[in-house]
């Protein structure tokens, strides 16, 4: 019978990977600085202290007069990762982030890190939790919040005479 | 027309990628929330693997925004090896999975050893 020795993957070289990351790494150095000159806002990685203090996921906050769209990046989550909660004017989105490396790979570079997260918006308007809507797409959601009836842009009939 | 100022200031963001590597590919996965397959574009050309695109952009003027519905782009130059015309993409959920299958003399084997 002959004898046989597989090459395990932590052995096998990968003999030019090397000159990919350093490549990757040098335009992202040369992009970053590009990217700084038109916006500091640029691309920060998220660092544990940014996750503790509730500022990831990242949004934008539409008023659209009669109720609020919440627009959030959730990039790789499912409607099962994260929870939506509305307490008076404040809202909490919570979950978890998993981006796990999957079974049988190395990770060579990662940006996208898994952790849990927690972040709260206050309304500046008083709103009406039961009338709440979310909807997941491509990664983005979109949290519609109706403003409560007192607060609610009203037209005034004009009578003349 | 503020958004005509916005356009012309546009400025291209860099997606987050992580990058990991098995007996028979790379993989790559990007971050692009809010892309959908019409405004991507995956090129491969001369090694250099290229991610362009922009995303769909929210009706209305926010009141407050952490992240520009903008353009983004990254290269990657590809180590030799990969079976070019093999690469695949997939969009799923705001992330794109890039599989780049390495060619056989790449692949790690099971070497026999002859006896007499």
């Amino acid at each position: 019978m002959p004898l046989g020795f597989s090459l395990h993957q932590e052995e096998f070289m990968w003999t030019n990977f090397g000159d990919f990351n350093r490549t990757v790494a040098l335009l992202d150095q040369v992009r970053s600085q590009m990217d700084r000159s038109f916006d500091d806002f640029a691309w920060t990685p998220v660092r544990e202290g940014d996750r503790a203090t509730g500022s990831w996921p990242l949004m934008r906050v539409y008023d659209r007069g009669e109720h609020f769209d919440l627009v959030v990046e959730v990039p790789g989550l499912t409607e099962k990762d994260f929870q939506i909660t509305i307490v008076g004017e404040a809202l909490t989105i919570q979950g978890e982030r998993k981006t796990d490396a999957p079974a049988g790979y190395v990770a060579h570079r990662r940006e996208r890190p898994a952790f849990s997260f927690s972040r709260s918006v206050s309304f500046p308007e008083k709103v009406d939790g039961e009338k709440t809507s979310a909807r997941l797409r491509e990664g983005v959601l979109t949290v519609t919040v109706a403003k409560a009836e007192e607060v609610k842009p009203r037209s005034i009939a004009v009578s003349v005479g | 027309m503020s958004t005509h100022i916005q356009r012309a200031n546009e400025r291209t963001s860099l997606p987050r990628t992580d990058v990991f590597e098995s007996r028979e590919e790379l993989l790559l996965l990007v971050d692009l929330p809010g892309v959908t397959k019409n405004g991507l574009k995956v090129e491969f050309d001369k090694g250099h693997l290229r991610i362009e695109g922009h995303r769909a952009r929210t009706e209305g003027e926010p009141v407050s925004a952490e992240f520009e519905e903008d353009k983004f782009a990254r290269s990657f130059r590809v180590p030799q090896g990969i079976e070019a015309d093999k690469i695949s993409a997939e969009l799923a959920a705001g992330v794109l999975r890039l599989r780049l299958p390495k060619a056989e003399s790449q692949k790690p084997r099971q070497i026999a050893i002859q006896t007499n």
